[in-house]
């Protein structure tokens, strides 16, 4: 079975995109949600690897969302990359205290953001 | 040396296989040529009958065989028989009938030579082309042959169906420079003859005219070949291939690159912009973050889409390949509406934008606003209501005071639950006009809508403020305020 990741973005394009990027280049499977309901609903059918998010969300922001995913069972240590458009060294900051592990900037190349989780995956001993 | 001696010698040494059988087919004589063959010794089949050595197919075949030699057709016939290593032996048998004075057949001569080698490789030539026109067509290639020599051209079938001809068959005067479009003749033409020259090889596009008179792109690739005697060139083969749909996703993506490139360009130029305003001191925090989010989203789908398509995590022809394209045009067009947004709040509030002011009533704008989207509200299941007692006159530019009060109407529909209530109250609070407009809606509001920078500079520039109150789980309130009109 390929290696799951957990998608959490609201635009439709990037969630397009990424999902090929991920799955052509990087040999993964990939479940998308569009907002943390979403995402807290995925994962209930099968644990991700890795969790993708982005940081501005409807509803929840991406770090209420990684929150209440780390508070799900079996995903307590699951390894987190941010992708967004919005870098501000508070939120970094406060990203790291989260552990998690990239932060990747939009624009972003399709290739980095494979190489980068496959580095995370790699260093989850996954 | 005896005539009978001769006779004998000849019959075992002929280069060919002869065999003679008496009227129930036992075999009286088989030369030396169809026991190495068979790999039978003499003993073995001197005085057997046929049918105790071939199976029954075989026999059937050569009892129809007799029965036309009976009748005096003398056609050769082909047997196909297992030799003594097992292998397919194609083999021809001329015979004919032994007969006495009577006339009455006693028996039948067969001359027998061994066809298949031949056989073989006709059979082999025969899949080669059939593998050859199975690719050509499934590649939708075409094959060219000229003989430099003699002047004749060879087209293949699947050429001439490249360019609409049906049955495989070119016009009698089709002549191949002739035809190509007129920007690629020449260059074409000389790569051509530069191959030929060279003895080398070539691999061009070109256009090609097609049978309902447009132009098709072609792939060329030839080679020159020579005579291996004399070394001169004699002839220049090759394919041609319909490389139409390659050349459409290349355009489309050239189209997507230089609208994305064009739309970079303009964000360059509002950063230029944005350093400016730092400078001045004028900037505000929020709309930066709004314009940097909704900058890069649409950016990040733009590169993203390209990117994957010039590394080919698509085939480059078909479905995949238009999406990403598609993804990649729809957000380029997304940008450039952000840009246009951005550089309008720009131009508003640096005031290169005239604003053409006369008396407005907001209570009356708004009461239409509100029936301008009623089917949006409907298709939303949102209820609006709109309390307008009175009118209330301010000096504005409608269209653009319009442009404001329309988006923060939209924002508050777009964000309201199903079966809730979006309100708009107009009033006069000494000598300003408010202007109230809130929504259920429970999600706080993203601080990344850059319609809403519009709006303000848009009010600011009348005068007015708009203030925006967050309040999760309650719902968000605008409140517009401007300056009123004296009623003089």
């Amino acid at each position: 079975m390929k290696t799951l990741i957990l998608h959490v973005e609201d635009d439709v394009s990037l969630q397009n995109l990424v999902r090929a990027a991920l799955e052509h280049l990087g040999g993964y499977e990939v479940r998308t949600a569009a907002d943390g309901r979403e995402a807290l609903r995925v994962v209930r059918e099968r644990l991700p690897a890795l969790l993708l998010l982005d940081l501005d969300l409807p509803g929840m922001s991406g770090i209420e969302v990684l929150r209440a995913l780390r508070a799900s069972e079996g995903l307590r240590e699951a390894p987190a990359i941010f992708l967004t458009a919005v870098v501000d060294p508070n939120v970094l900051a406060e990203l790291r205290a989260l552990d998690v592990q990239e932060v990747l900037q939009k624009p972003f190349r399709p290739r980095l953001l494979v190489e980068a989780v496959a580095r995370v995956l790699k260093g989850a001993g996954a | 040396m005896r005539a009978t001696d001769l006779a004998h010698r000849v019959a075992e040494n002929a280069p060919a296989m002869l065999v003679y059988l008496d009227r129930e087919l036992r075999v009286r004589f088989a030369n030396r040529h169809c026991y190495e063959l068979l790999g039978h010794a003499p003993r073995e089949i001197l005085g057997r009958l046929l049918a105790e050595m071939v199976d029954p197919g075989t026999l059937k075949y050569a009892l129809s065989h007799v029965a036309e030699l009976e009748r005096g057709n003398l056609a050769p016939r082909e047997y196909v028989l297992r030799d003594k290593d097992g292998g397919q032996r194609f083999l021809q048998v001329h015979a004919v009938a032994d007969r006495d004075d009577a006339g009455r057949s006693i028996g039948y001569f067969a001359c027998t030579t061994d066809n298949s080698a031949a056989r073989r490789m006709q059979a082999a030539l025969s899949t080669a082309e059939a593998r050859l026109d199975v690719a050509l067509s499934a590649t939708r290639s075409g094959i060219w042959d000229w003989d430099l020599e003699g002047g004749s051209v060879f087209y293949s079938r699947e050429f001439a169906a490249l360019l609409g001809y049906a049955e495989g068959r070119l016009p009698q005067e089709f002549f191949f420079f002739a035809e190509l479009h007129p920007e690629d003749r020449e260059a074409t033409l000389e790569a051509f003859a530069d191959a030929i020259q060279a003895g080398g090889a070539v691999d061009r596009e070109f256009r090609m005219r097609h049978a309902d008179g447009s132009y098709r792109w072609l792939r060329g690739a030839g080679r020159a070949m020579r005579d291996p005697r004399t070394l001169a060139v004699t002839r220049f083969t090759g394919t041609a291939r319909d490389i139409a749909a390659r050349k459409a996703a290349q355009l489309q993506l050239g189209e997507a690159r230089s609208l994305a490139q064009a739309t970079v360009d303009s964000c360059l130029e509002i950063t230029d912009e944005l350093d400016e305003r730092r400078k001045l001191d004028r900037v505000r925090h929020e709309l930066v973050a709004a314009a940097n989010h909704e900058v890069r989203t649409p950016l990040a789908s733009i590169i993203a889409a390209l990117e994957l398509l010039r590394d080919g995590a698509c085939p480059p022809e078909g479905q995949a390949a238009e999406a990403f394209l598609g993804l990649a045009l729809q957000n380029a067009e997304r940008l450039a509406r952000v840009v246009e947004e951005w550089l309008d709040m720009e131009r508003i509030d640096l005031g290169f934008t005239r604003l053409q002011c006369a008396p407005v009533d907001v209570a009356a704008m708004v009461a239409s606003l509100a029936k301008q989207h009623a089917l949006l509200a409907e298709a939303r299941g949102v209820r609006l209501e709109v309390g307008a007692p009175a009118p209330v006159w301010v000096a504005a530019d409608a269209g653009r005071l319009k442009q404001a009060l329309s988006h923060l109407l939209v924002s508050a529909i777009d964000r309201a639950p199903d079966r809730s209530l979006v309100r708009c109250q107009a009033g006069v609070r000494e000598d300003r006009v408010t202007l109230l407009i809130e929504d259920e809606g429970q999600d706080a509001l993203s601080g990344t809508d850059l319609g809403l920078g519009v709006a303000r500079a848009i009010i600011e520039r009348l005068g007015g403020t708009l203030c925006v109150a967050n309040r999760p789980a309650v719902g968000v309130a605008f409140h517009v305020e401007l300056p009123s009109l004296a009623e003089d």
